[in-house]
Parts: structure tokens; sequence; C-alpha cells
């Protein structure tokens, strides 16, 4: 965290810098129309700024060819040298952080047109090549709660290669297992759940304990959060 | 909320045909899935992308709206040359959230034969995986017969052979945006460095590479991939990749049936079966036939897969072709799942208008259906060109059940 430093932080303080706020203070020079202000990286900001200007004056005579053209070469030359020099050295900022974005199973919002809804079922981050088997709990210990829905209008689409090999649902809920012969899916969709609505505001809850995921490197996957689109509506893969 | 996306589609048409001069450009697809079992209307798209020009770079703005979410997608891009300088920046917004979601800055040069490029990306903290941001270096060029790439990794990694680059995906419906640069890590520290070989043939060996990765933990890997080697047997060529890890080797051998193009009428996909060690071969499976003519503006296609476990059909948008599944699933390519015939024909010609009019009606046969003759599936999509800039669209699907859905729709160009 020390390298963090470099830069003096908004309140003047450089001590016990989160990382959040180091990645503010090195993502900054690159905005670089913004004014700068004094003690908010500052001094990074001039020095890119400085060398983007030297570089855009003597940008026309070098594309057009006019007079001076070498010694604006030169010029450029030196400006594109020094901004290597200092993209490098912006390099030697980082922290050298581990990869953000612990494993995540996604629960979608019920998406409803008409009668008809569905909720998609999507994995981000997962290890070990990606997740291969899902399980989600098991008869009379069902993980998926389903709420002004139809039970017995469920139906799943496989995303990605993923199987259905059982499925359950009932009053008391569902349950099913599902598994990629294929290899595994590190992030995107592996389940899509549609059914008929029976009422309003529907809803479909997974409770994570009864949830196991395993990997395909065939070994359990332990470390993992379940989200809904209400906590994160983007996710990458 | 049918009727807000409505009238932002029809705002947006209105001042884009007002713009319909100058260095504006402007296309606009809409189009509505009806389902005549269900919900009447089940989905609404509408895409704007349009254009301005400003040499030597054009400014470019993305709109889309859905049914489900509404306005789904903001973009805006710039792209041209700017002297010796290519460039590309890209810019994405979640409207529906309000959220500035990634943002990219590609430039590329090339000097003294060498290609230079700079790539580095913002990604938002409204982005699971965010916030991020870093950048990376491209360079690459040739020394004799050999291509050398190099790319130094600040925080970010960039599409190629190996990556796909990344993907911004709406959770709850599925639809993304996919961009070339990906950042993995907050803050811009030294991340990895990929060096790669590529190209020389020596002797009976098509094709040698070599990539090595380093981290910034120190070597990763270093692989090493010889490409179409020569047994001794006409129809039969092998794939070595090698690839040493700090602690772990690993060989994987890919043995190919080539049969070479135009010895007969229809395609077969052999697929090797292995034995117990790498370099054990218990027999070949012939996993597909594809019969493919052409006469006339009318192409006729038979696809047959007799593996299912190992072979798939893609979708129109992926080309209805057979392919394997596992490469199918790699690519994120969209399959008929289960499916171990498909019948397809397709009609293209001049329309009356200076357009185009196109048909393709694909049948599927199913495992497990109750269809006759395992009948699953038909759709059938149409596109008639009323002029260059106009076309009509239509498409309908048809299952054992009956009629599944009916889309129509529009795309104008100006």
């Amino acid at each position: 965290m020390s390298s963090g430093r470099r830069c003096p932080r908004p309140d003047g303080d450089g001590a016990g810098l989160s990382r959040g706020a180091v990645r503010q203070k090195v993502g900054r020079p690159r905005v670089l129309s913004e004014e700068t202000r004094p003690g908010d990286g500052a001094e990074v900001q001039s020095i890119l700024n400085g060398s983007l200007r030297a570089c855009r004056t003597k940008w026309a005579p070098l594309v057009v060819g006019g007079r001076g053209r070498s010694a604006s070469r030169r010029r450029c030359g030196a400006a594109a040298a020094v901004g290597t020099a200092l993209l490098c050295l912006a390099g030697c900022f980082g922290l050298f952080p581990d990869p953000v974005g612990l494993a995540t199973l996604f629960v979608g919002e019920v998406q409803v047109t008409g009668s008809e809804g569905y909720v998609l079922v999507s994995v981000a981050d997962m290890p070990g090549g990606g997740l291969a088997a899902i399980q989600f709990g098991e008869v009379g210990n069902e993980a998926i709660a389903l709420t002004a829905i139809d039970p017995a209008s469920v139906k799943i689409e496989e995303r990605n290669g993923f199987t259905v090999l059982a499925q359950q649902f009932g009053a008391a809920g569902g349950t099913l297992i599902a598994a990629n012969p294929a290899g595994g899916v590190v992030g995107g969709e592996v389940l899509k759940f549609t059914f008929t609505v029976t009422g309003p505001s529907p809803l479909v809850t997974v409770t994570k304990a009864k949830v196991t995921l395993a990997s395909d490197a065939g070994v359990f996957i332990t470390t993992w959060d379940l989200k809904t689109t209400a906590d994160a509506v983007y996710y990458t893969r | 909320m049918t009727r807000k996306i409505s009238l932002a589609v029809a705002l947006i048409a209105a001042v884009g045909l007002t713009l319909a001069a100058g260095p504006w450009s402007a296309d606009w697809t809409t189009g509505i899935t009806l389902d005549p079992n269900g919900t009447f209307l089940s989905g609404l798209e509408s895409i704007v992308d349009l254009g301005y020009t400003t040499e030597p770079v054009i400014w470019t703005s993305y709109s889309e709206f859905q049914l489900a979410v509404g306005f789904l997608w903001q973009a805006f891009g710039v792209t041209g040359r700017l002297g010796a300088f290519e460039i590309q920046g890209d810019l994405l917004y979640g409207p529906s959230t309000t959220d500035f979601l990634y943002g990219q800055w590609i430039v590329r040069m090339q000097l003294g034969g060498v290609d230079l490029g700079f790539y580095c990306a913002q990604l938002s903290g409204a982005v699971l995986g965010g916030p991020a941001d870093g950048f990376a270096l491209r360079f690459a060029g040739r020394l004799g017969t050999l291509d050398i790439v190099s790319i130094a990794e600040m925080g970010a990694r960039i599409e190629d052979e190996d990556f796909d680059g990344i993907d911004i995906v709406h959770a709850a419906t599925g639809f993304y945006r996919p961009y070339t640069t990906d950042p993995v890590v907050p803050g811009q520290g030294f991340t990895g460095e990929k060096l790669t070989l590529s190209g020389p043939s020596l002797g009976c060996v098509g094709e040698i590479g070599t990539t090595l990765y380093a981290d910034q933990e120190g070597f990763d890997f270093v692989s090493f991939e010889l490409e179409r080697i020569d047994l001794g047997v006409s129809w039969l060529t092998v794939d070595v990749d090698l690839t040493h890890e700090l602690q772990t080797k690993s060989v994987a051998l890919t043995p190919q049936v080539v049969l070479g193009s135009g010895i007969l009428c229809f395609e077969p996909y052999f697929g090797i079966d292995q034995g117990t060690y790498p370099w054990e071969i218990d027999g070949i499976t012939l996993g597909g036939l594809a019969l493919v003519y052409t006469w006339n503006g009318v192409t006729v296609k038979d696809l047959t897969v007799l593996d299912t476990g190992r072979y798939v059909i893609t979708t129109p948008e992926y080309g209805t072709a057979i392919e394997p599944l596992a490469d199918a699933i790699n690519r994120g390519h969209d399959y008929y799942a289960d499916t171990w015939e498909l019948l397809s024909i397709e009609l293209i010609g001049d329309a009356c208008c200076g357009g185009e009019y196109r048909m393709l009606v694909n049948t599927t046969f199913e495992e497990g259906s109750s269809g006759v003759f395992g009948g699953g599936m038909t759709y059938a999509e149409g596109s008639v060109g009323l002029s260059a800039d106009i076309v009509l669209t239509g498409s309908m699907t048809v299952s054992v059940a009956g009629l599944d859905s009916l889309g129509m729709g529009i795309a104008l160009h100006w």
C-alpha cells in the first residue's frame, strides 16, 4: 500500500490509503481535460498534461510535413519517450493486488411479460476451469422457493452446455441437479427458468446454504457469493 | 412501459430522420415478437446506431431498447486515424440504472514494420468484477518467418487467440456488449507479460508456436504448440500442445482426420476416440454428416448428427453448421440441443426495388420429440428489401404444440 502515497491525498494525509483511494489517484491523470486541483493528484497530472500539450503543439507540422519537421519529430519523440517512461512509472504505482471478483452465482429478477415470466441463473468468476455442476437442494429440502409462480408450469432451458439431470418443482419449492459434460463455465448463463405467473410480485428465491457447486477441476467450490440482480445489475465474463 | 419505449423509439427515429442530410448516417432496426399462446406482445427491440463524421474520425452512438428493461444500453464511440495513429474509444452506460459501466481507449500505430498498440480501460463499480482499470501494451512484428507478439499487461488483458476480451452482461436479461480490453485489477501495476513466437514450419510439422506467460508473481507457464504433425498417414495429423507450469506439465494430443475438400459431395465429421493414455487412439467415430447444395440462389442443407453427446447444430446466427459441443460452448455459440437432424432451405434473390429478398426455413428433429418422425421445431425467417435502405423482416417459430412466436420488424438506413 505504501506505493500509493506517491500522490498526495485530497485531505493532505498520505497515511492509511485504502485500495479504492489509490485506484482513484492513479486513474485520475488519464482524465486529461479535467482541471487540476491542489492536493488532488495535481503533481502527476500536471506532468502528464505537460507532455501531452507539447506533443499536441507539434502535431500539425509533423503530420502535414511542414517546416521544422525533423525538430518536431525529435521533440515529439522525446515527449513520447517521457510519456512512455511515465506510463512505465505509472505501472510501478500499482499495488500488485490479487484479481478482484469472488465466485458468484446470480439468480436474476423475474422478467415478466403478461402472464409469462423467466429467471436467468448465471455465474461469474468461477474458479477451477468454471462451474461444471450445480445442485439446488434435494427433495424434502428444496433450495428454490417460488412466490406467485405456478410450480407445475416451470420449465428449464439449459444454457452453455448445462444439462438438467433431475428436477422437481412442487408446492414445497423446487430442486434440481444440472451438470456440464463438456467443460466448465467461468462466466455466463447456465440455466433459464420459464414459468406462468399467478399473481403480483412473482419471486424466485434461492437458499444459499442448500446449493452445492462443483468446478470443472472436479472439486467443490466452497467460497462463493449468491447475488440477485438487486445486488448487481451487471457482471463481466 | 411499452408505451414509453414506443414513444422513445419514435422520438429517436424522428430526430434521426431530420438529420438524414450532411455528415450524419444512421441505422434503425426495430422489431416485435408476438406469442399467441401467452402474452400477446412478448418482445420489442429497437436499436439506433448513429454516426457523425468529422474528418478524420467518426463519432458513433448506439442505443438499444428492450421490452424487458426499457433503455438497456447507451454506447458512444470514436474511431479514426490521426496522422500515424489509429484510434478507437468506447464508452458504455446503463441508462436503466443511470450507471457508467465501461470505457476503453485504443491507440495503434505502425513503426518500421512493428505494430504498436496501447489499450486502456476502466470498469465501473456498478459492474460485478469492478471497479477495475488498467492498460496493456502490445508489440507485434515479424523477424524472417517468425511472428513475434508481446503483450505487457499493466492491470488489463486484451483480446487475442487465447483470450476473448470482456463482455458486460445485463444479469437479468442476458444481453451483453463485448469489448477488447479487460481491466482485471484496481491499480495499474504489472500483472503479466505474454510473449508468443509462431510461424515457422519444420519438416513434418505444419506450424510451430510457443507462448511464455509471466505474471506479477513470476513465471506462470510456457507452452509449445506443434500443429499438423504429419505421421505418414495421409488422412491423419496430430496437434501437440505441451505446457509447462511451475509444478506441472501437461501434454495434449489432438488427432484429426483430414480428408481434404471436394472429395465427397457431403462433409463427414469424424471424432477420435482416445484411450487411457494421451497417445492411445481407440478408434474413429463418425459424429455427423453435412450435405450442402447451392443452385441458382437456392441452398439446401441437410445436417445429421450421429453423436448428439459430442456434436451439435448451431443456430442460424452461428451459421447453421455441425460443430463439436465443446467448441460451441467455448466460442459461446448458440445451438439446438438434442437435435439429430436439421433440414434447411434458403432462398436469396433480387427484390423488386433495388434491395434483395431472403427466405430461410429450418426444421429440426429432436430426441424425445412426440412430433412426426421426431419433428421438433420449424423456424422461418425472411427479409425483403423495399429499397437499398429499407428492409422488412419477419420470423416464425412453430413447435409440436403449434405456433410459438411470430416476429416482424423493419430496418432503415440513411
